[in-house]
């Protein structure tokens, strides 16, 4: 299938970028990776009026390591983040959820700050910026505001972004040294969508666990914390014996679609079982 | 609007290419198409079975998924120009000998795909080559020749 009609802009500047954005009498699509847009445009589920490609415009293609953390601009590519051993130091989650998406092909142009703004629930990216609690800051020709990624991700492929906004970069919070990480996901494929996934990050301070974060996504609209498991966690004693813990209370508290695919408890099965291994995974992490 | 074009100037198998494309050409039908280059296959056009991957300023891409303006600048090699170039000649041999080719369409995106595994890493495990050719789907083979066709010449390479 080919797209159907659209004019296109390559702007060379932000400026004439975010100028272009700012009419909104039209329906305008940001193309940077086109990983995602552009089979959306192939398969005619997207008809955009205006195509706006970000891709020459050189102060948004850079990602950069930062005391505050990884800062990613919204051209970085996937498989340049992939490649870097810096970010695998700075912040071992994304390094190796990047590794999880897709296909190497997909990577090489496929952008971080793109997947999170398409907000596929099954995507590891918008799950990893939701576990790490990641800012999402903003720009138009309006300004900048910032989000929290669990604020700016609202529901299935639908993010808090205006028409006239633009993602100009995604802040990964600094990673907590000795930090005990894992993502662990289920897909029929090596490269498939994820059927479902979890996030585990565990602070552990004199054999007891001192903050915890807990991610299913895959599972409903969008990558979800379990906020009373992780209340749970925190001033447990670090032991593989709260993977139990965590697998039974995933069963009741996390938010799953049913069919399309697996039914309810399927899924619920399946987070249960994947939150357990992360965790599990966690802990022996922990350093 | 469809009918707006521009004019890409790019590098394709080594020579200079300087057209003008409709700007909802994908980069898969110029080289096609425009170029006759018919190596490059249009199999799901949505990025999922790896058919039309060429490579692009050195890495594997989804041609289907790529503009023809926005390769205006890079590098583009098709299968083509990896034929031409001798650098397949191993994999070729080592296609046939294991049956890894039945219809043939997945082929040359297989070849693209292993030939960019194979400038990264030597001798890849049978492992590896089944994750780096994931996003190459074969209807025919059962992908067996495949990955043994890579993984033989990922062992001659020293």
């Amino acid at each position: 299938m080919k797209p159907s009609p659209f004019d296109y802009a390559v702007p060379a500047t932000l400026v004439e970028c975010l100028e272009l954005l700012s009419d909104e009498s039209r329906d305008i699509r940001v193309l940077a990776g086109g990983q995602s847009l552009m089979p959306m445009l192939n398969l005619r589920l997207a008809h955009p009026d205006l195509l706006v490609d970000i891709n020459r415009i050189p102060e948004l293609t850079a990602y950069s390591i930062r005391p505050s953390g990884l800062a990613v601009s919204a051209t970085a590519r996937m498989a340049d983040l992939e490649s870097d051993p810096a970010v695998a130091t700075a912040s071992p989650l994304v390094a190796e959820a990047l590794t999880l998406i897709g296909h190497r092909a997909i990577r090489s142009r496929g952008t971080v700050c793109g997947s999170i703004a398409h907000a596929d629930p099954a995507a590891e990216l918008p799950a990893v910026a939701v576990a790490l609690d990641a800012e999402v800051v903003l720009i138009s020709a309006a300004g900048e505001r910032r989000l929290a990624a669990t604020e700016f991700i609202q529901g299935p492929l639908i993010t808090a972004i205006a028409a006239t906004e633009l993602i100009r970069e995604v802040l990964f919070p600094a990673w907590r040294p000795g930090s005990g990480w894992a993502i662990a996901e289920f897909s029929r494929r090596h490269g498939d969508f994820a059927v479902g996934g979890a996030i585990a990050i565990l602070s552990v301070e004199g054999g007891v666990v001192t903050s915890a974060s807990v991610t299913a996504f895959g599972l409903a609209g969008r990558a979800q914390r379990l906020p009373v498991l992780e209340s749970t966690l925190v001033g447990a004693v670090a032991s593989p014996a709260l993977a139990a813990t965590a697998e039974q209370q995933t069963l009741e508290q996390v938010e799953v679609w049913d069919g399309a695919g697996a039914s309810g408890q399927y899924r619920r099965r399946l987070a249960s079982g994947l939150v357990g291994r992360a965790l599990r995974q966690a802990l022996g992490r922990v350093a | 609007m469809s009918t707006a074009t521009r004019t890409v100037r790019l590098q394709v198998n080594g020579r200079e290419v300087v057209r003008e494309v409709s700007i909802r050409q994908s980069l898969a039908d110029f080289v096609r198409d425009d170029l006759g280059l018919t190596g490059t296959r249009l199999g799901c056009e949505h990025g999922v079975c790896g058919a039309c991957t060429v490579i692009a300023d050195a890495q594997p891409v989804r041609s289907c998924l790529m503009l023809a303006v926005q390769a205006d600048g890079a590098s583009v090699t098709t299968i083509e120009g990896l034929a031409a170039s001798g650098e397949i000649d191993a994999l070729r041999e080592a296609f046939a000998t294991n049956f890894a080719a039945q219809c043939g369409f997945c082929t040359a995106g297989m070849l693209v795909s292993a030939t960019c595994l194979l400038r990264t890493t030597s001798q890849p495990t049978e492992s590896a080559i089944r994750q780096e050719l994931s996003g190459n789907l074969c209807r025919c083979t059962g992908y067996g020749g495949i990955v043994g066709a890579v993984q033989e010449v990922g062992r001659s390479n020293r």
